[in-house]
């Protein structure tokens, strides 16, 4: 056992003042007020009561209370013999492994400093290596650690390779926290992160996490030379430019933003195509942000940017996927009819399903007695109910199949319908007076997804001139809305797998304002959404993210299995390579242990252990406890005597 | 003289006013004096009573007799003229007591209930207060109001420290030229010579002297427990006593102080009467009065 501060257990001298004190000839304290003296003779005056057993014990509890008081502010701890020497730790060195250590001798130096904790460490220490970059992964455990010998751990060092992807430094050190929990017994727990600590890698895993007491972080940075990086990334590919000045029909365009770092000393950046023409070049000051615009080459190409005016190349090398719009077979069925005809709802299909920069669909007409087999690659069908009742058997079991499909009733003709559901199924032309309105829709369907923002849900603009009533034996449809007459608008069916949607009225104007109005292009893609073809479909990712084939591992192109490329680049928060203010971490509760390095003498290093092994044990909370019970009871017997009963005749 | 329910003294001071606690103890000495069996013992009496079985017929008022055809026992009209002079020693030490009360508040109204008696009777009543020096002197006089200034006086507590008996007897004597009773009410804590020459000065004047010696239970007792520092209320000297030793020998040195005191008293044809506080007023006053009848 010994002390932090021992110089103020001399204070523990001061018992000499309460033994002094009560060794003393006393004069009473009490007082009597007599009427006369002239009858009493003075009475020899003695040491008060110090027999008294009272005495005695309020004698001791001060000397106690002035030695706990010395102890506590001595700061006591006990030196095992363990703590002397270093040995049984446990100790996690974590490793960064992400994209900005690619840069310059980073890597390599992070392997040095894992090589210099790995000899610094003794055999009775439990050693776990890990690296890290969005994610933790585990390159030895504690128990495979325990028995290799220094030769081993060079050998899993050299087989480490540091990787493209961001880093989550909160994540790790929670992940190396419960890894060090995991340890046995340890006389202390240490986590050693070596990293270059750029202000990019994310530390919000840390909020809300409590650091364990026992636990303490040591921070290995490696050395940056200098800072002065221009980063680049992609905000949007564009159909065309706002500005019609330059806009050309056709024409696709990039917004790429750049940034400069904090400190950088370079202001000065190009952009090239890997043609090595020049996309976009210009003037960017320390620590600014800006967007640039500039047209893609036209080619259907996966295309390469390359950034250059600054000294740090990782992240100078952009990945851009071409446009790649969604190709969609819609196929169509109805009767015979003119699709070009204004009246006919196949006009204004046609019109609906145009081409954007996502999503192609190609509308394909159908025979009636096409087969199946002409169905296999379609993504949704619209049927009109005065299709041929003979293709109506494909149709149903394509639907079973896990087919996605659109009946419009646009008349009385129900022998479509009847192949369709096998039924029994009645149409008929409803009464309508003036027009009919939806009143009553369920926007919690899936087919009304688009209209989930109750700002779009106003359908009472739409006048319904006709619509029909479908009667159907032994059939239960989910009624996705209804006329205000009461009457089912539209019907939802579900079949095996799949799935027919029925609406009673058409979108033409002969039957309904529908087909006019704002919301029947997004009822439309609604029902594709719903059967299955999304737009959003990114093609642009950055390390790390989930790729359709697996995880992106390196920045690049990858080809998908439906011929997609896909454009992988470095996270945008690797390119903030200035370093991290520590600060941030203790303010969010993490211990920090005191840098073990060269810088800090020997003497300190043993008074730093010493402070970090007296906090841990806090053995002047006991004395602290000791101190303030013993008060209690001096104070306590002190008050019992003096309350005892006043001297006085009796 | 039948033996009365007496009012002990504690509850008495309870009582705070003054005057009140007088009248309840002459309330009580009227009933303890009304069935007293001793003829004429009131000398200066001045007031009619029934005649009873036994009295001395000498006493009888044959004009009453005669006029009402009742028998009432006449008063002594040449003895009622009797000049009662009060002195009470309101030193410091007055204001010790051990019992609730202190022997200044007995003192006070001992002298207060001798007044409001004598007043009663008709006889004149002065009243002297003293410490260090006289402090108040009001002549004997028997008018109306008088027996209020006298109980305002004995109300106010001047604030004197020691006694000087010497002083103030000395300066009573010179105001007293017409001879009476002269009552002294004090607990005597000075040295027994000084009282000697003074008490013996007062009695050659021809004044009868009456001394109601005070004194508490502790102090006659020492009724102390643990050791302190006691402090005189006089001087302010302080002393260092453990009672369970000091105890033997002051209660000798009292016993020969009251001794002397006794003897001085003797010695100068001093009626003195002790009044321990703890003992009932109208007892002591009682005893006094029958005794003084009974002469």
């Amino acid at each position: 056992m010994t002390a932090l501060f021992p110089l103020y257990l001399a204070a523990g001298a001061a018992v000499l003042a309460p033994i002094l004190l009560h060794l003393r000839r006393k004069m009473p304290k009490t007082q009597v007020e007599f009427s006369s003296l002239q009858f009493l003779a003075p009475t020899p005056m003695v040491t008060a009561t110090r027999s008294k057993i009272v005495r005695w014990l309020l004698l001791l509890l001060r000397c106690l209370a002035l030695l706990l008081l010395a102890a506590m502010f001595a700061r006591p701890f006990s030196l095992t013999q363990d703590t002397v020497k270093g040995q049984g730790r446990a100790v996690v060195i974590m490793i960064d492994r992400s994209a900005s250590m690619q840069q310059a001798d980073h890597w390599k130096q992070a392997l040095g400093k894992s090589r210099d904790w790995l000899n610094k460490l003794s055999p009775q220490d439990q050693v776990a290596l890990v690296t890290f970059d969005r994610s933790v992964q585990q390159v030895s455990a504690f128990t495979q650690n325990a028995s290799r010998s220094a030769g081993d751990r060079a050998v899993a060092l050299q087989t480490l390779a540091c990787g493209w992807a961001g880093t989550d430094l909160g994540r790790a050190v929670v992940e190396g926290v419960s890894l060090l929990n995991e340890a046995s017994k340890a006389a202390e727990k240490r986590l050693v992160v070596i990293s270059d600590f750029q202000e990019g890698a994310e530390i919000e895993a840390l909020r809300g996490f409590a650091w364990p007491e026992s636990v303490s972080l040591t921070t290995e940075p490696v050395t940056v030379k200098q800072t002065n990086n221009l980063a680049t990334s992609l905000v949007a590919q564009v159909a065309d430019q706002d500005d019609d000045a330059v806009a050309k029909a056709g024409e696709s365009w990039l917004r790429v933003r750049l940034a400069n770092a904090r400190e950088s000393r370079s202001e000065n950046f190009a952009l090239r195509w890997a043609s090595g023409e020049i996309a976009a070049e210009g003037h960017l000051l320390p620590g600014a942000t800006r967007v640039v615009k500039f047209p893609r080459p036209e080619s259907s190409e996966p295309q390469v940017l390359t950034l250059t005016g600054d000294e740090w190349p990782f992240d100078n090398i952009l990945h851009i996927a071409p446009p790649q719009p969604r190709l969609v077979k819609v196929a169509v069925l109805a009767g015979e009819g003119d699709a070009g005809s204004v009246d006919s709802p196949l006009f204004y299909l046609n019109r609906a399903l145009v081409p954007n920069s996502k999503l192609s669909p190609s509308v394909v007409m159908l025979n009636n007695d096409s087969k199946t087999s002409a169905l296999k690659d379609a993504g949704w069908l619209v049927a009109m109910n005065d299709a041929s009742a003979s293709a109506a058997a494909q149709v149903s079991a394509w639907v079973e199949q896990g087919g996605r499909m659109l009946c419009v009733v646009t008349d009385t003709n129900a022998s479509f319908l009847k192949a369709l559901l096998g039924t029994e199924v009645s149409l008929s032309e409803a009464d309508v007076k003036d027009y009919a309105l939806i009143s009553e829709i369920d926007f919690a369907h899936p087919v009304l997804k688009p209209f989930e923002d109750v700002r779009l849900r106003d359908f009472t603009r739409i006048h319904f001139w006709k619509h029909r009533t479908l009667k159907a034996e032994g059939l239960k449809p989910e009624v996705v809305a209804r006329f205000d007459n009461g009457q089912p608008a539209w019907l939802s069916i579900s079949r095996g797998k799949g799935r027919i949607v029925v609406m009673l009225s058409g979108w033409q104007p002969k039957d309904s304002q529908l087909a006019l109005s704002s919301r029947f292009v997004p009822l439309l893609f609604g029902l594709m959404a719903e059967a299955g073809i999304s737009l959003e479909q990114p093609s642009q990712f950055v390390v790390g993210d989930a790729l359709p084939g697996g995880e992106a591992e390196k920045p690049g192109f990858v080809k998908t299995q439906d011929g997609r490329t896909l454009a992988v680049n470095v996270p945008p928060g690797e390119s903030r390579v200035n370093a991290m203010d520590f600060g941030l971490l203790t303010a969010l509760g993490v211990k920090m242990h005191a840098v073990d390095n060269a810088t800090v003498s020997p003497a300190d290093q043993e008074r730093i252990a010493n402070e970090e092994l007296e906090s841990r044990q806090q053995y002047w909370l006991i004395a602290l406890v000791l101190l303030l019970f013993v008060l209690a009871m001096e104070t306590w017997l002190a008050g019992r005597k003096s309350a005892a009963a006043p001297l006085q005749a009796s | 003289m039948k033996t009365v329910a007496a009012i002990d003294s504690a509850s008495l001071m309870r009582i705070k006013s003054l005057e009140l606690r007088a009248r309840v103890v002459v309330e009580g000495l009227w009933r303890g004096l009304h069935r007293s069996p001793f003829h004429g013992f009131s000398v200066e009496f001045t007031e009619y009573r029934q005649y009873t079985k036994g009295d001395d017929l000498r006493h009888l008022d044959w004009k009453v007799a005669a006029r009402t055809d009742r028998y009432y026992i006449k008063k002594f009209e040449d003895e009622t003229n009797l000049r009662c002079h009060l002195l009470l020693d309101q030193s410091k030490s007055m204001s010790f007591g051990s019992g609730g009360f202190t022997k200044e508040d007995y003192a006070a109204t001992l002298v207060a209930t001798l007044s409001y008696f004598l007043m009663q009777q008709g006889d004149a009543v002065g009243l002297t207060t003293f410490g260090e020096r006289i402090a108040e002197h009001i002549p004997a006089r028997n008018r109306p109001g008088h027996l209020r200034r006298l109980l305002t006086e004995l109300e106010r507590k001047p604030a004197f420290k020691g006694t000087s008996l010497q002083a103030s007897l000395q300066g009573l004597a010179e105001l007293l030229r017409r001879r009476g009773m002269v009552v002294l009410v004090s607990d005597l804590l000075a040295p027994a010579q000084q009282l000697e020459k003074q008490l013996g000065y007062l009695a050659t004047q021809g004044h009868e002297v009456v001394l109601f010696h005070v004194m508490d239970r502790a102090e006659i007792d020492f009724t102390f427990d643990e050791a302190a520092l006691f402090r005189d209320t006089e001087s302010g000297a302080q002393m260092f006593v453990d009672p369970a030793a000091a105890r033997p020998a002051y209660l000798a040195k009292l016993k020969g102080h009251l001794e002397t005191v006794r003897g001085i008293c003797e010695k100068h044809g001093v009626n003195y009467r002790w009044a321990p506080t703890d003992q009932p007023l109208d007892q002591v006053l009682l005893s006094f009065l029958a005794e003084r009848g009974s002469k």
